[in-house]
């Protein structure tokens, strides 16, 4: 419409400049008719010698957490853009919708400028934001070029950590770990594996003692036997949901995961987490025994999905994991459900939280 | 895949909101925001400068550039200061434009003054584009320039605009003020000078890149922007107004002249239908001017001057307003004042020309001359009305030697209402001046004119008779216009193809004083007499009654008429009625009325068909002194007085003007009437606001909070997803759902406050209503931000929502 419209101011100077045989006139419209063309070719010039790319200066945020992301540009020319807009495409990985923020500014000459705005997510999950377009406008605002642009940053959104109140049952917390792999970092107990020979160290039991070693040796050693790789309790997270009803309680799914996990530390139970990664179309299993490890289970979980093909998850693990043992399978999936080996144990609907912190969850 | 009883729902939303605003943040110095409102001022002083060169050129204002300039500059100088200030450096244009109202005020005669000067300027240049007759103003001080008229003007527009462009960066009021300017200029014939066209388009660009767009914006990249825009602006100027520029006007001449035919054609095409006498703007008082056409006239008893006199004349008094010299076909042409002043530059020329008459009446008579008053009640045009053997006033308002323009209520002249019982056969005692001898030239050359087209059988008709002196023409003509002819004015629309004046004498064979008096002055000049066309009013004898300054007459709209003016030399322009009855009253319809002793002219003996003394005779070129009529035809021997009147009326502006005026009044119109609807509604809104702000915030809390209530449901209604069922928790589930920018819960809180207030015993706090409304604004702007382009105009406007 701007471009129609001084079309014709420009048609109507000329005209009338040839119609009232007027130098005033015919000049005007000369000048009318350079000022575009000069401006453009500032425009282009400047978007030649111009960088964009997305800003983002943290990775990590919390939910509801106000985060500053935007474009930086770092203009080269010494001519500034009077009008710039990019649109920058933000999707969570677990879910459909996306949406595009667009900044509008300026950005200066020789220097470099950022444009920002604030996102915050009420999801967890991780945030792929995308520069889709840039459009820079001259000086006066009537030309427009597009600036291709590559530029794509994440931005981890962490689940809330709460604890769900479990309590341990007997058997799992007597549960003998019997396995066949052994840690080779650690000992343990398991007789049936030595980790390694050593001196006598103050404390050590004397059942220990290697006798044969020590007399050989006419130093005192001792044995010390293996730990045994396994755990109680294995979690099964199931991310298969139904292409035609969504993903369900995505957000819900993981802090109700985490929940669980850290209840069950908290109850001195180690135990595995485990997920299929359909990128790496394999099983990914953690092993949760202190706190910290729930990080390692966030940092990776986010990068996963959900599926629509369904995964025999037990079936998998037993068949990677042969000859380990375990006490109990949890299984919690996109519907808030519960699974404890092939029983429905509970549903979290409602408010999975309520019901996690202020029930009994015994496993 | 396992199932239990949770079935999973619809897709979820990604939980991901973005503020929609944005910040800039630059590794450059943060720059100072002066700077910007600096260079901003000084591109809007240069543009300022550029309109006052612009209008002062235009109209050809006499006023000096540095006064002005400076004027000009002091006013931007404070404008800037004030919106750069704090304080109350704020308040420094306040005071400035309070010392200019004081000024003003001290001196408000040279500001009055000042305005009739400029508004006299613009008149001369209306009269001279468009041909009209526009009278002068007299001036309090005879030598007011306008100076302090326009700089108050200047003050004025750049304290409107300056707030806009300086301090908001807006530059859209500035640019419609230009292009007004510009049009009002055009619509005047004004022709624009190159720099002052320079500074404003320059100064306007530059404003423009410096002005406030959308998304986040930097003081110091606006001033940057301004400064690049500047330095290109001012590379281009030069480039070409020294050097582009000339090139193209070179190259324009032919295409100038190619165009300038082309226009004309077309102008004249739309200017002939414009007033054409069937068309649409057509003009339906032709007694008030020069316009031919065949309508209805609507005459009324409004009174329209009042003439007063010492004592009863003995005859009817003519004053005269329009007089026309060129035949258009639909109207008579105005007589423009530029040929007279380049054949006669001295400055009393159009004194002495216009009061020839009066002067040979007073030389023939030693009787006192007597003072007529008249009054301009609500005359029809602005002449001054003067009755012939009456003194025109040597002042501004003489046209040339066709009439006095005036618009003063009350006016006097001197001299002769019986002048005719002096017109006798001699000539003027004491010798003819140079002007009249030169004068009587000018009158075969300019009043002899007829249309080489359109008038084939008048000119055949006129061809045809062999007359030998005036006399003979004068009796024939008005023999002949009225014989066979009748007084009407119920007639027929003139065909299209046919001309005005011959569809009135071979066909229709009736109309009223404007055919006739248009018929006989063609007549007369294609015989051979100098003869042009007038309209102004009569006072008839029998219409002054008795009063306290005399005797006094109320002329009235009908008493509006035309006649023809033949020229006698030594005497001057001498009136001659056409229409028959009018001697008898005034408009009244005598069919097949014959020519009477009253209506013939008395021309007799002024003319001497014999030769001698011819000199003194009207030179028309038939009376040779053999006493052989030559009568001048348009085609004949003589027709060195004749000449086209197509290319000599087509002035460069004339009715392209007029096509150009039309067609501006209509944009204007509309234009305006656009500005009233938008006005209106943003009224409206506003309106809807502020009483809804009433509502909310009125004394009761509890009753301002239940209006929050009922004005959210019928919000969300009218946006589609709100309910009639009853409000209760459910409810608050459902469209906490739907509305996604609440928090948590959110919803069913207000539902509970609202019933507090509408049902509990306490009243609510301020804070808790305070917080309903902001509650309110959140999902009317959610709301807003997801509509159409079509239904947010309906929701703002029509609604009256409160958005952000």
């Amino acid at each position: 419409m701007k471009k129609i419209s001084y079309l014709l101011i420009w048609l109507a100077t000329i005209y009338l400049g040839i119609l009232y045989y007027s130098p005033a006139l015919m000049g005007l419209g000369m000048l009318e008719l350079l000022l575009p063309l000069g401006s453009a070719l500032l425009l282009f010039i400047t978007v030649r010698k111009s960088r964009i790319s997305v800003s983002l200066p943290i990775g990590v945020a919390e939910k509801g957490q106000p985060v500053t992301v935007g474009i930086e540009i770092e203009n080269k020319s010494g001519i500034p853009i009077s009008r710039l807009q990019a649109k920058l495409k933000i999707k969570n990985r677990f879910y459909k919708e996306s949406k595009t923020a667009v900044v509008r500014g300026m950005a200066e000459g020789r220097g470099k400028t950022r444009l920002t705005t604030v996102i915050d997510s009420s999801q967890c999950g991780m945030l792929l934001l995308e520069l889709e377009e840039v459009k820079a406008s001259d000086l006066f605002g009537m030309f427009e070029k597009k600036i291709k642009v590559k530029g794509l940053e994440t931005l981890a959104i962490m689940p809330q950590i709460y604890t769900a109140n479990v309590l341990i049952d007997e058997n799992t917390s007597a549960f003998l770990i019997e396995s066949e792999e052994y840690d080779k970092k650690k000992s343990g107990d398991d007789h049936a594996e030595i980790f390694q020979i050593r001196e006598y160290r103050g404390g050590d039991r004397i059942q220990s003692i290697h006798w044969k070693l020590s007399a050989r040796t006419n130093d005192l050693m001792v044995k010390e036997y293996s730990l045994p790789i396994g755990s109680a309790v294995v979690f099964f997270l199931d991310m298969e949901y139904d292409p035609d009803a969504g993903y369900g309680y995505l957000d819900e799914f993981i802090e109700s995961g985490l929940a669980i996990s850290h209840g069950l530390l908290e109850a001195g139970c180690e135990h595995y987490i485990v997920w299929f990664d359909r990128v790496k179309q394999d099983l990914v299993r953690v092993s949760v025994k202190e706190s910290d490890d729930l990080y390692l289970v966030i940092e990776s979980f986010l990068q996963a999905g959900p599926y629509a093909d369904p995964v025999m998850m037990d079936e998998l693990y037993r068949e990677k994991y042969r000859g380990e043992s375990w006490q109990t399978q949890l299984l919690l999936n996109l519907r808030k459900e519960l699974w404890r080996d092939d029983t429905l144990l509970m549903g979290l609907s409602g408010n999975a939280r309520e019901t996690l912190e202020n029930g009994e969850l015994i496993i | 895949m396992k199932t239990g009883e949770n079935e999973v729902k619809d897709w979820p939303s990604s939980g991901i909101s973005i503020s929609p605003n944005t910040k800039l943040q630059s590794t450059a110095k943060k720059g100072s925001q002066n700077s910007m409102m600096i260079l901003r001022t000084v591109y809007f002083f240069v543009c300022m400068v550029g309109t006052f060169l612009i209008v002062r050129e235009s109209f050809g204002l006499d006023i000096g550039i540095p006064g002005m300039v400076c004027v000009i500059f002091i006013n931007c100088l404070v404008l800037g200061i004030s919106c750069m200030g704090t304080g109350y450096w704020k308040y420094g244009l306040y005071g400035w434009n309070i010392i200019l109202a004081v000024v003003s005020l001290l001196y408000r005669q040279d500001f009055i003054s000042g305005f009739y000067a400029v508004e006299n300027k613009i008149r001369t240049q209306l009269n001279n584009y468009y041909q009209i007759n526009l009278a002068q103003r007299r001036l309090i001080i005879e030598d007011a320039d306008g100076g302090l008229f326009l700089a108050a003007l200047f003050a004025v527009l750049i304290y409107v605009l300056g707030n806009l462009t300086i301090k908001k960066g807006r530059t859209a009021m500035l640019t419609l003020a230009e292009v007004f300017i510009f049009s009002l200029g055009m619509l005047c014939g004004c022709r624009f000078r190159q720099i002052g066209l320079y500074l404003v388009m320059g100064g306007a660009f530059a404003l423009l890149s410096m002005g406030n767009k959308r998304g986040a914006k930097s003081q110091r990249i606006m001033y940057r922007l301004g400064l690049w825009a500047g330095s290109m602006i001012i590379v281009l100027s030069l480039l070409s107004a020294l050097v582009l520029g000339p090139m193209l006007f070179e190259a324009a001449e032919k295409w100038n002249e190619q165009l300038y035919q082309q226009i004309q054609k077309v102008s004249h095409q739309v200017a002939t239908a414009m007033q054409s006498q069937n068309g649409f703007f057509g003009d339906h008082t032709p007694t008030a001017d020069g316009s031919l056409n065949n309508y209805e006239v609507d005459q009324t008893e409004e009174v329209e001057l009042r003439v007063t006199l010492p004592e009863i004349p003995e005859e009817a008094l003519y004053l005269r307003g329009f007089v026309g010299d060129t035949y258009e076909g639909s109207y008579w042409h105005r007589i423009g004042e530029t040929k007279f002043d380049e054949a006669f530059t001295e400055g009393d020329a159009d004194y002495q020309v216009q009061n020839i008459l009066y002067r040979y009446i007073s030389s023939q008579t030693d009787a006192q001359p007597e003072t007529v008053e008249i009054e301009r009640v609500n005359p029809g045009g602005e002449y001054g009305y003067v009755p012939y053997g009456f003194e025109t006033p040597d002042d501004n308002n003489l046209m040339g030697d066709s009439c006095y323009t005036s618009v003063e209520d009350r006016l006097e002249y001197t001299g002769y209402a019986g002048w005719r019982q002096w017109l006798g056969d001699g000539a003027a005692s004491g010798s003819e001046s140079d002007i009249e001898s030169r004068y009587q030239q000018y009158v075969a050359d300019q009043y002899l004119k007829v249309p080489i087209n359109g008038l084939d059988r008048l000119k055949a008709y006129c061809d045809e008779q062999n007359l030998e002196s005036v006399q003979e023409v004068v009796d024939f003509v008005v023999a002949e216009v009225q014989s066979g002819r009748s007084y009407s004015m119920d007639l027929e629309p003139v065909p299209e193809g046919t001309d005005f004046a011959e569809y009135f004498f071979f066909d229709q064979k009736k109309g009223y004083c404007i055919h006739y008096a248009t018929t006989a002055t063609l007549m007369f000049r294609l015989l051979g007499v100098p003869a042009r066309y007038v309209t102004g009013y009569v006072a008839t004898r029998d219409s002054f009654v008795q009063s306290e300054g005399g005797y006094t007459a109320e002329v009235k709209d009908r008493q509006a008429h035309a006649w023809v003016e033949i020229y006698r030399s030594g005497k001057g322009w001498i009136p001659l009625e056409v229409t028959p009855g009018i001697q008898s009253g005034i408009n009244q319809s005598i069919p097949g009325s014959e020519p009477t002793s009253e209506a013939s002219p008395d021309a007799s003996g002024e003319q001497n068909p014999d030769g001698t003394g011819e000199t003194e005779v009207t030179p028309e070129p038939q009376v040779s002194e053999e006493g052989e009529p030559q009568p001048v035809s348009p085609d004949g021997e003589g027709d060195e007085g004749t000449i086209d009147t197509e290319s000599e009326n087509g002035t460069a502006g004339g009715g392209l003007g007029k096509a150009i005026a039309a067609i501006l009044w209509i944009i204007l119109v509309t234009g305006g009437l656009a500005a009233v609807i938008i006005s209106g509604m943003w009224l409206n809104r506003k309106r809807i606001q502020g009483e809804r702000k009433k509502r909310f915030l009125q004394k009761d809390v509890n009753k301002g909070v239940c209006e929050v209530s009922y004005d959210l449901y019928q919000l969300l209604k009218d946006a589609e997803i709100g309910e009639d069922e009853a409000k209760d928790i459910e409810y608050a589930r459902r469209m906490q759902a739907k509305l996604e920018c609440l928090e948590e819960n959110e919803f069913e809180d207000f539902l509970k406050t609202v019933q507090q207030a509408a049902y509990g015993p306490d009243q609510l706090p301020d804070e808790q209503r305070n917080q309903c409304v902001s509650f309110y604004k959140r999902i009317s702007n959610y709301l807003f931000g997801k509509m159409t382009k079509r239904k947010k105009f309906w929701w703002k406007y029509m609604k009256g929502y409160d958005v952000s």
